[in-house]
């Protein structure tokens, strides 16, 4: 299920791409899977077709899926590469989160370089 | 394909193509030359070279906004004359779409409601099985369920009839943004903007001297308009972006000052 | 073409009842005289043939129209065809309706004639400017005729005598039937005047 937030400044094809990266390293897309068609998902999604097939051509690009002409996208299996990439991101994110609480607690930039170093040797 | 026809206070000079496969949206006021368009390229009026365009109308399928078929006449006889009008009219389809959209084929068309006479347009241009379809504001006058119900019928038409061209015209715009694959924006005759990647544009409001305007193309008021949102949205995290949309691309490139 | 003559024949039959009570009226008047049962018939449904141009062009009807496989002459064509064929309908019905004495019958064919005639007079001016024009052409002509023989009558009494005399002279049957000849020839005629006319003709 992919689910766009069209209110979001974030490129309607990159919500699409980053949502199939997820679904293919969380298992839910596999090897081998079909991508809904272009047509179908600009349908579900009431987006236009061209930033559809944009997403797909990014996906292809990044070798994450092969597009069959007259068939459709099919997934090509999760690389190492892409997992790692979104285990960062997500920790990325984890790790803003922390940050901006720290700094919402006035912490300083020293206190928390401290801290993240006695953790970092644990 | 070049539109040129001149008339007493009104000149029509633009480039469209229409793609296969695609949708392509005519954004313009009333009286910006959309209809003017159409007319030529249905060969309906002959341009300033007194040519007339010539298309095979048996491929070709049209809503017009303000003319439909006979009022007196009901569906069934409308269904009579289209099957002894065109060799590819799809009767099973055409009956499929009645039921679906709940359309009496015994009343007449002056006993439909607005919304109803749309549908049924659009109905028996999507009968043809037409390699084109030209839709003059086909939602015009509709109301929002109507509105939608139009436009899920040409989203499943296109997604069963991948190959056709769609050209839609309208002056209210919000509905093509998320059916459209092209954008052509029309003014006073002329094409002032073709765009496919409606995405990229944003309104900037609040800019100070910090801002670096060098993106910015038009404004009105203190508000920007610009085709670089992603430049904006990654450096000035303090300003004020808002996704642009149809209707302020149109009011901002006719109204505008340009930056 | 097919599909334009479904259309005005499903046109006409909005005007079942008047077109009914046209032929009832016919039917009554005939009884004393089948010269009027003919004229009448025949004229009415002429008209009435015309009236599909009227719903045509409602409501910007032509715009919906043109999109349909057609050029503008086979819009014409099919005018004259249809108006030629009810009125050749309307022909049968009468001489079925009418005894069949044959003067009778030579009778018809003038009547038949004349409303060819009338056809291929106001035919062109209700497709060059639409159906009120037309009309008024019409009116134009029947009354202007009715005048002109009335005041030619009052005026010159020999006039019509004179005429009758040279027709009398002259075999019924060869007259009525090169009558109905020329009349289908300036039929013909006009509607190759009609075709070049609505070539400039604005649609919308």
């Amino acid at each position: 299920m992919i689910i766009i937030n069209n209110s979001s400044m974030i490129p309607i094809y990159e919500q699409i791409v980053n949502q199939v990266k997820q679904n293919i390293v969380d298992g839910k897309l596999k090897e081998g899977d079909a991508l809904p068609s272009v047509r179908g998902l600009s349908k579900d999604l009431k987006i236009s077709a061209l930033t559809v097939k944009k997403a797909y051509d990014i996906l292809e690009a990044d070798g994450l899926c092969r597009t069959v002409q007259g068939k459709g996208s099919f997934v090509l299996g999760a690389n190492p590469g892409l997992v790692h990439e979104q285990r960062v991101v997500e920790i990325q994110k984890d790790l803003e989160m922390v940050l901006d609480k720290a700094k919402s607690y006035d912490l300083s930039k020293e206190e928390i370089k401290d801290l993240f170093d006695i953790l970092m040797e644990e | 394909m070049r539109f040129v026809k001149t008339y007493n206070d009104f000149k029509l000079d633009c480039k469209l193509e229409l793609k296969p496969g695609t949708i392509t949206a005519l954004i313009g006021c009333n009286g910006s030359g959309k209809t003017t368009l159409f007319k030529l390229y249905l060969g309906l009026i002959e341009d300033d070279d007194k040519h007339t365009n010539q298309v095979n109308k048996e491929e070709i399928g049209v809503v017009w906004n303000d003319s439909s078929f006979s009022l007196v006449l009901n569906v069934l006889e409308i269904k009579k004359i289209l099957m002894y009008s065109y060799k590819h009219f799809d009767c099973d389809y055409f009956d499929f779409m009645l039921s679906r959209f709940e359309l009496d084929p015994k009343k007449p068309l002056k006993e439909y409601s607005t919304g109803m006479l749309s549908k049924l347009k659009i109905i028996i241009a999507t009968s043809l099985h037409a390699k084109t379809l030209l839709l003059d504001e086909p939602t015009s006058g509709l109301d929002v369920i109507a509105r939608n119900e139009v436009l899920d019928l040409l989203r499943d038409y296109m997604e069963q009839n991948e190959e056709t061209s769609i050209l839609i015209s309208s002056h209210i715009a919000s509905d093509l943004e998320g059916l459209c694959d092209e954008f052509y924006f029309i003014e006073k005759g002329k094409i002032i903007l073709c765009e496919q990647d409606l995405e990229s544009y944003a309104l900037l409001k609040g800019a100070d001297e910090t801002v670096d305007l060098s993106y910015a193309l038009k404004k009105i008021g203190m508000t920007y308009l610009t085709n670089e949102r992603q430049f904006y949205v990654e450096n000035y995290p303090n300003l004020v972006i808002e996704k642009a949309h149809i209707d302020d691309l149109m009011e901002y490139m006719i109204k505008g000052e340009t930056v | 073409m097919k599909g334009l003559l479904v259309k005005d024949f499903l046109l006409m039959m909005k005007s079942k009842k008047v077109i009914l009570f046209m032929l009832f009226i016919g039917i009554i008047g005939g009884i004393n005289d089948i010269s009027f049962a003919t004229g009448y018939i025949l004229m009415v449904l002429a008209i009435l043939s015309l009236s599909t141009i009227s719903y045509d062009e409602a409501n910007h009807g032509l715009k919906t129209l043109f999109t349909l496989p057609i050029s503008k002459s086979d819009y014409v064509k099919e005018k004259y065809l249809f108006s030629l064929m009810i009125t050749g309908i309307g022909f049968v019905f009468v001489t079925i309706l009418g005894c069949f004495s044959k003067s009778g019958f030579m009778e018809t064919l003038i009547i038949l004639s004349t409303a060819l005639l009338l056809l291929a007079l106001s035919l062109p001016f209700q497709l060059k400017e639409g159906n009120e024009k037309g009309r008024i052409v019409l009116f134009v002509v029947v009354f202007g005729c009715t005048f002109l023989f009335a005041f030619l009558n009052q005026f010159i009494p020999k006039f019509f005598e004179s005429i009758e005399s040279v027709l009398n002279t002259l075999d019924p049957i060869m007259f009525s039937v090169s009558l109905l000849i020329t009349s289908f020839v300036l039929y013909f005629f006009s509607m190759m005047i009609s075709i070049r006319v609505y070539k400039n003709r604005v649609l919308d």
